[in-house]
């Protein structure tokens, strides 16, 4: 028999579990649920509350205004961020919080999760215990992540201040110096993931910010579908059409 | 402990592991126009050519880079950045580096001997594959028709790629024998082989989003680009929905 070299996430879990996936992926036969992250979740309805936050987060009072003053504008009927208009990507913490399909692989050097709603997928890099800073900050962040027993535990830094890293949401607060720690684990036999989002950013924060994410995994058939954001460009002619900046230009004198 | 499963169903059942992350070889002269020409048809010809003279007087981006569109399979495989493959569950999921267009991953699902009968057009298509001793054969169809093969080949809602993945070098090169069939821009089936160096594990997928050029979205007129710009035609077609106004 073939031993696993490294899957710390795999050599956890029952040696009976382990191979039934094993079996299951190699012969391309019914696939029973697998037993280690690897796989498609979605968040649990109840912690993804679409209207108000539950409590807000614990912003410093320039940064609650900030993020009244956005609650407000969506009151208004702005219900899609500026960000969004353009397509961004969502983004830490965000990622892990909206309400699309979240697939999960391992491997033995990286964890990659790809989100519906986002096509910005994350890495987290196992074989690092050290962030790579000297690149430009990041919409999900440069992650590295290590096994404490059963729990995977994710450092996430270098977020860049183009959009809010404190909740879901690409609006918010902005800063450099947000930083995330997650810890993750697997319950009720393999179908529950659990994540538990710690945010820290002592410019916008009077405290960290937990917030707990539960995930059902969804069966081993479910497909990751393309889900492309196409910016407000169609529609665009309408879009343009009084605006005095909008004078399109022969192709010869562009 | 026995515990096995790892990227490895793949390994357990004595196939190549073609996880990892790769690096598309360009090739020494990448720049310069095929060697061997497609074999395209007429009417994808005269659209090649539309848009040669289009480039002359300074149509050097399309309208999907602009909007950072996806740029679709294949064409996303040869981009000068690296790919990711990673090994899933019933599936094998190949991720780019973003840039130039805002990809979605591609993803090859192996527990399906037939694709769905109920596809919606999309920019990657749909793939499913099998392993015939050690190649990876992939086969994919459900394009939309707003993308290219290589060389700027238009694609068509009738495109076919069947692609043949097989490791050489000891596991150092992976090689894609890619074979694309469309009856709208080529007159036979039309195989390349893209070839990919292997990166170490300690390289890492960095981020690049594309981010739209809404300046320059603003100067364009699409009617002066409709015959040849897919995107442009399309926001010029009022019988597309997203032309009928509003968000």
């Amino acid at each position: 028999m073939p031993i696993a070299r490294s899957h710390p996430p795999f050599s956890r879990w029952p040696v009976a579990a382990a191979l039934a996936f094993a079996v299951a992926g190699a012969a391309g036969t019914a696939l029973a649920a697998g037993p280690g992250l690897t796989g498609m979740w979605l968040i649990d309805r109840k912690d993804f509350p679409q209207t108000d936050f539950v409590a807000a987060p614990p912003y410093r009072p320039e940064a609650m205004a900030r993020f009244k003053a956005e609650e407000k504008a969506v009151d208004a009927g702005k219900v899609i961020s500026d960000e969004g208009r353009l397509c961004l990507p969502i983004g830490m913490p965000g990622f892990m919080e909206n309400e699309f399909a979240l697939e999960i692989i391992e491997s033995a050097d990286r964890i990659i999760m790809l989100n519906e709603a986002s096509t910005l997928p994350r890495s987290i890099y196992l074989n690092r215990t050290s962030h790579q800073l000297d690149i430009e900050p990041l919409w999900n962040g440069h992650s590295i992540g290590h096994w404490e027993g059963q729990t995977l535990v994710v450092d996430t830094a270098d977020l860049n201040d183009r959009i809010g890293h404190i909740a879901f949401g690409a609006s918010g607060p902005r800063s450099d110096s947000t930083h995330i720690v997650e810890r993750i684990h697997l319950e009720n036999g393999g179908q529950t993931l659990v994540d538990e989002i710690t945010v820290e950013d002592p410019k916008l924060l009077t405290r960290p910010f937990v917030s707990v994410k539960h995930f059902k995994r969804l069966p081993a058939d479910s497909q990751l579908w393309e889900n492309v954001c196409e910016v407000n460009a169609p529609g665009w002619s309408e879009r343009f059409k009084g605006d005095p900046q909008a004078k399109p230009v022969p192709i010869a004198a562009q | 402990m026995a515990a096995t499963a790892c990227a490895g169903a793949a390994h357990a059942a004595g196939r190549p592991d073609i996880t990892g992350m790769w690096q598309y070889d360009i090739g020494p002269k990448p720049d310069e126009e095929p060697s061997a020409q497609p074999p395209v048809t007429p009417a994808a010809a005269a659209l090649l050519a539309q848009r040669r003279d289009a480039r002359l007087k300074g149509y050097v981006r399309d309208l999907a880079n602009m909007q950072c569109l996806p740029t679709g399979f294949p064409q996303l495989m040869t981009w000068r950045s690296p790919i990711m493959i990673m090994q899933g569950f019933g599936r094998i999921s190949i991720v780019t580096e973003h840039d130039p267009g805002n990809d979605e991953p591609r993803t090859v699902y192996l527990n399906e001997k037939t694709h769905p009968a109920d596809l919606a057009p999309s920019w990657e298509g749909h793939s499913i594959g099998h392993w015939e001793g050690e190649t990876l054969v992939v086969d994919t169809i459900g394009f939309n028709d707003r993308a290219n093969y290589l060389h700027g080949v238009p694609r068509s809602e009738k495109g076919h790629v069947v692609e043949r993945f097989h490791l050489a070098k000891g596991g150092k090169v992976l090689l894609d024998d890619m074979t694309m069939t469309d009856p709208e821009s080529l007159t036979k089936p039309w195989t390349v082989t893209l070839k990919f160096t292997r990166l170490a594990n300690t390289e890492e997928r960095l981020e690049a989003v594309c981010e739209p050029d809404l300046e320059a979205l603003k100067k364009i007129d699409p009617n002066q680009y409709k015959v040849f710009d897919v995107e442009a035609r399309y926001m010029t077609d009022p019988s597309k929905i997203y032309n009928l106004g509003g968000d």
